[in-house]
């Protein structure tokens, strides 16, 4: 198992992105952007589904004859309001992962799996509605990540989540640190960040803006939301990822839709290839 | 190591909306207020510039004005009378928030319908039945879906 120590580069790379987000664990609810946590979560006995979809392209194998990895990615999300400011989130990320390589070097390879199940606790311990509309809010999560790519590992994380809402705008800001205590050996194609042996910590900021309508009235049920957002993804072995996540999203009473595109910003990877880009779409459905 | 100017541009665009963007607001106010003891209710138009008064009509942003003692007859544990109550809310700031009440609400004993008016913050909420809720029980229900009840109009 490979670690090494917090590096300069990431200590930078964490001013650098005081503003940003990551690739959480996505447990979500009202006003959020697809990759951001937000403290908001259904009321005790609702239950969110939440499918997503994401198609992300990686390129070369950083050690290996891999020129390009793509990931399909089916998320299962549901997360469950259990008892005043408490909820649980499970996900399941069922993958697809295409390896590209030359003839030469023995070809492609593409292999599906159910890899991980992720169990997100959220505690809601502070609020202040300060107006009809506007909010703070902050939420601690904790989880574990039951990791089965090789061999049966829960890696621990915890985190904290911001929120707040004043008219048409919204903030999420989010840290979260997982311990890994298993995990896959570095410097293969078809890992993605957390997937090896290293820890990592995700700091994930997003700005959502509603766009239509422009004031909610008696007979309002439903809202379009631009999202911006920031990922970065940073490994104690080093490894470095800042990515910028434009998006849209439809919030209804009952069902909401969201696509975002993720591309990166800039990269310090020595363990993985680098993200060229990724595509999701998804949906919220409130039972 | 790669890095994307570009983006990195973006990024910087990005990061001034989120700086910005709570600060900006439209003009619109963030925070409830309560009046003097005793003092009128009103509702206070503010993002619009709309004058306080009774009869102002409420506007996003709204900021509920209420007095000490409406804040304090949300906490009244005597049932309530009537087949309907009106409930100010702050915190209203979503569909998926609207849906929240709607469930958590419903749950009451007593409560017959709710009708979520996300524009005022108001929430009419239905009463029948021989077992009515009293103001703290509609006042929990409320906190439970993460919402704050300022005042109860009969």
């Amino acid at each position: 198992m490979k670690r090494s120590g917090v590096s300069q580069r990431m200590l930078l790379s964490v001013v650098a992105g005081v503003a940003a987000v990551g690739v959480g664990e996505r447990v979500s609810f009202g006003q959020e952007a697809m990759y951001t946590n937000a403290a908001t979560m259904p009321v005790a006995g609702a239950l969110m589904f939440r499918p997503q979809a994401f198609v992300s392209q990686y390129g070369a194998d950083p050690d290996g004859p891999s020129t390009r990895t793509t990931f399909y990615t089916m998320d299962l999300g549901v997360q469950i309001g259990l008892a005043l400011a408490w909820s649980l989130n499970i996900q399941a990320p069922l993958e697809y992962v295409d390896t590209n390589a030359p003839l030469a070097a023995g070809g492609g390879d593409h292999e599906v799996a159910v890899e991980s199940v992720d169990f997100t606790f959220k505690h809601r311990f502070f609020m202040e509605n300060n107006g009809t509309i506007d909010t703070m809010r902050a939420a601690v999560i904790f989880g574990g990540r039951v990791d089965t790519k090789d061999g049966v590992n829960v890696d621990p994380h915890v985190g904290v989540v911001f929120t707040k809402v004043h008219g048409l705008h919204g903030v999420n800001l989010e840290a979260d640190y997982m311990m890994t205590t298993g995990g896959i050996e570095d410097r293969l194609a078809n890992i993605q960040g957390g997937d090896g042996t290293a820890d990592l910590f995700r700091f994930n900021a997003s700005y959502v803006y509603r766009f239509w309508p422009e004031t909610f009235t008696s007979t309002s049920t439903g809202a379009w939301y631009v999202t911006a957002e920031l990922n970065t993804l940073m490994e104690t072995n080093g490894d470095t990822e800042l990515r910028w996540s434009p998006g849209i999203m439809y919030e209804g009473r009952v069902v909401s839709f969201e696509a975002m595109l993720q591309l990166p910003v800039a990269n310090w990877l020595d363990q993985r290839p680098e993200l060229d880009w990724s595509v999701g779409m998804g949906l919220r459905i409130l039972f | 190591m790669t890095t994307y100017t570009k983006l990195t541009a973006a990024m910087v665009v990005a990061g001034a909306m989120m700086v910005g963007g709570c600060a900006g607001g439209g003009g619109q106010v963030g925070r409830a207020e309560v009046a003097g003891a005793g003092g009128a209710t009103t509702g206070a138009g503010a993002g619009a510039g709309a004058g306080a008064g009774a009869e102002a009509k409420p506007t996003e942003g709204v900021v509920h004005s209420v007095s000490a003692k409406d804040l304090a007859e949300t906490h009244s544990t005597t049932a309530l009378e009537g087949d309907e109550v009106t409930l100010w809310v702050n915190g209203l700031g979503c569909p998926q928030c609207a849906t929240n009440i709607d469930k958590a609400l419903e749950n009451v004993r007593g409560v017959t319908s709710v009708q979520v008016d996300l524009g005022a913050g108001k929430v009419l909420v239905g009463l029948g039945g021989r077992s009515r809720p009293s103001p703290h029980d509609l006042s929990e229900a409320v906190k439970d879906a993460a919402l704050t009840l300022v005042k109860i109009e009969k």
